[in-house]
């Protein structure tokens, strides 16, 4: 019951960002980001999980099954991937893009009527997406993804299923910040495996379980949040000092300033 | 925020369909009575005939460039593509312009084509090789190299005309500079018509069934794939099917710009971007645009005879296109 990479390898063919020999396991119910400095191979790992792309060697596996051998139609019901930006190209609505979803599978009204009520998307269905503020056409990919998996449904009933988003809160003021990051954690909470690619260590530390920490394309560490993501660790991959400030219960990480030494560039 | 329920989206889209369709057999009759002295009805069976050969590959011509459009812009995810931009109009040109200076224009050659029609099938299809040959890498074609090459191939081909033309005595020069503009001729080959019609049917029908995966392929390029698009496959049968329907229609009529620009935005400004209903909207459009224009040529004499389609349409088409631009259906 997990999504899983193992050993995988990975070059662009332009040879931009590499993956070496990255392992990782991702279980329903918890939500995991995948954290790293730029270039680190973050969103190439999301694209394997999501089965985009293909591994040079190795694999991603969902219950064991090869990601990038399942049939797109399978796959669409089970893994759904949310882009940086997303974007689409032409005047649809809120409603036509949330049932774009369900492109590849049997077509489900409740579904994409579940998907728009979650994200508070109901009364805009309507409306042009292109209309929409920044921070609600990001929820409206992530109601096109959820209408994708079918994530109204209950877990107990279904295959494992996972939700894939690569920096969904970067461009959002606090307030969205916090209300997706909740959100996310509820869908993890119902039973889907959430992948969530983060810059912001601080959301990565209160709002997600597990941490994988990616640095030149390999896994630096790999764990529960609040133990991997230190700042002796973080100084190293990221090349930058490090310190942690308790504030409201919760723990913030925040860079400080230059390192002493860089061992990792 | 007027809620838009599912069914009452296709309604709307049914009717706009109904009206094109009504729009399109109202141009096709107002065609068959155009006559050299204003509207009267075919005096005998031969200038029936030749009326209705004219309606039909006129609605060819139109429906094949609107449709060849509506891929072009999903597949190149661009409101601005349009037939010309592959080159294969241009080609087209350079072919029958190379023919005309050869002197085998005139020439009668296999299976009813004549030189100027195999002149320039054989440029469309030049063009269309060689854009997707410098697009695609590993037989997966990249939309914004398309772009690029295909406009550079319409300069080099645009340019490689204009010097042969330059070479010509006046003859030829207005014979293919007449071509260039686009025109629905009496003389055109019937098998050649009834071979555009059956591609064009064919080629609507398709993309009319590719409408559901061309609006997923608007999507981000890995969001798509992860919906379950085989975009790869995708992009090699939306350019197959332009490549296709555009080189019928230029080797019916020549080029004939701006139709296959215009129809699928004014479709989508009816009916929304749903494009099973743009497919099928244009090509009523496109069909009926064209058959109009050729009424019109038919009813205005300014002295010289017909004035070619492409010229019409590009006058009242420019304008059109840049009222839509400045209205609001530029919304990406």
């Amino acid at each position: 019951m997990t999504l899983a990479a193992s050993n995988i390898t990975f070059a662009h063919r332009r040879g931009a960002e590499t993956l070496t020999d990255v392992s990782a396991r991702f279980e329903p119910g918890f939500v995991t980001a995948i954290v790293g400095p730029n270039g680190a191979g973050k969103t190439t790992l999301l694209r394997l999980l999501a089965g985009v792309v293909t591994a040079g060697s190795g694999a991603a596996t969902l219950d064991g099954e090869s990601v990038a051998a399942m049939p797109p139609r399978r796959r669409a019901g089970r893994i759904a991937l949310v882009a940086q930006k997303p974007t689409i190209a032409g005047p649809y609505t809120v409603e036509e893009v949330v049932r774009i979803g369900r492109h590849a599978l049997p077509r489900d009204e409740r579904a994409v009527q579940a998907a728009l009520d979650r994200l508070e998307l109901a009364d805009r269905r309507g409306r042009v997406w292109s209309e929409l503020s920044a921070g609600e056409q990001q929820r409206l990919a992530v109601a096109r993804a959820l209408a994708q998996i079918g994530a109204d449904r209950p877990a107990e009933r279904s295959p494992t299923r996972a939700i894939l988003l690569d920096e969904p809160i970067a461009a959002m003021d606090p307030r969205h910040a916090v209300a997706t990051m909740t959100l996310l954690r509820e869908l993890a909470g119902a039973g889907l495996v959430v992948v969530v690619v983060l810059h912001d260590l601080t959301a990565a530390l209160a709002w997600c379980d597990h941490a994988l920490v990616l640095a030149n394309g390999a896994v630096v560490a790999a764990g529960e949040s609040r133990a991997t993501l230190r700042p002796e660790l973080l100084e190293r991959v990221y090349g930058t000092r490090f310190e942690t400030i308790a504030a409201g219960g919760r723990e913030a990480i925040i860079a400080v300033g230059r390192a002493e030494s860089s061992r990792t560039g | 925020m007027g809620n838009v329920y599912p069914d009452r989206m296709s309604r709307r889209a049914v009717i706009v369909l109904f009206a094109l369709g009504f729009a399109a057999l109202a141009a096709a009759g107002a065609r068959l009575f155009a006559g050299p002295a204003g509207f009267e009805p075919p005096r005998d069976s031969f200038e029936f005939g030749l009326r209705s050969w004219r309606i039909v590959s006129g609605a060819a011509v139109g429906a094949g460039l609107a449709v060849a459009g509506v891929a072009l812009q999903a597949l190149l995810r661009n409101p601005l593509a349009a037939p010309a931009v592959l080159g294969l109009t241009a080609g087209a040109g350079f072919g029958v312009t190379l023919a005309t200076t050869l002197g085998v224009a005139g020439a009668a050659t296999f299976a009813g084509l004549t030189g100027t029609s195999a002149a320039a099938l054989l440029g469309s299809v030049g063009a269309l090789v060689i854009v997707y040959t410098l697009a695609q890498r590993r037989g997966v074609v990249e939309p914004v190299t398309l772009i690029l090459v295909g406009v550079i191939v319409s300069l080099i081909a645009g340019a490689g005309t204009v010097f042969l033309q330059h070479l010509m005595p006046d003859r030829g020069l207005a014979a293919s500079t007449r071509w260039l503009f686009g025109s629905i001729r009496d003389d055109t080959p019937r098998g050649l018509i009834v071979i555009a019609v059956l591609l064009t049917t064919l080629g609507v029908i398709i993309a009319a069934r590719l409408g559901r995966a061309m609006d997923a392929a608007s999507l981000d390029d890995d969001e798509a794939v992860s919906v379950g698009v085989r975009l790869h496959g995708l992009r090699l049968a939306l350019l197959a099917l332009a490549g296709t329907l555009t080189a019928a229609s230029v080797v019916i009529a020549g080029p004939i710009g701006f139709v296959g620009l215009i129809c699928p935005h004014a479709v989508r400004l009816l009916a929304g971007p749903a494009n099973r209903v743009v497919v099928i909207g244009s090509a009523l459009l496109g069909a009926g645009t064209i058959v109009a224009a050729d009424t019109l040529v038919r009813l205005i004499d300014l002295g010289g005879g017909r004035m070619p389609i492409g010229v019409l349409t590009a006058l009242l088409g420019g304008p059109i296109f840049v009222a839509l631009l400045r209205a609001k259906w530029v919304r990406l």
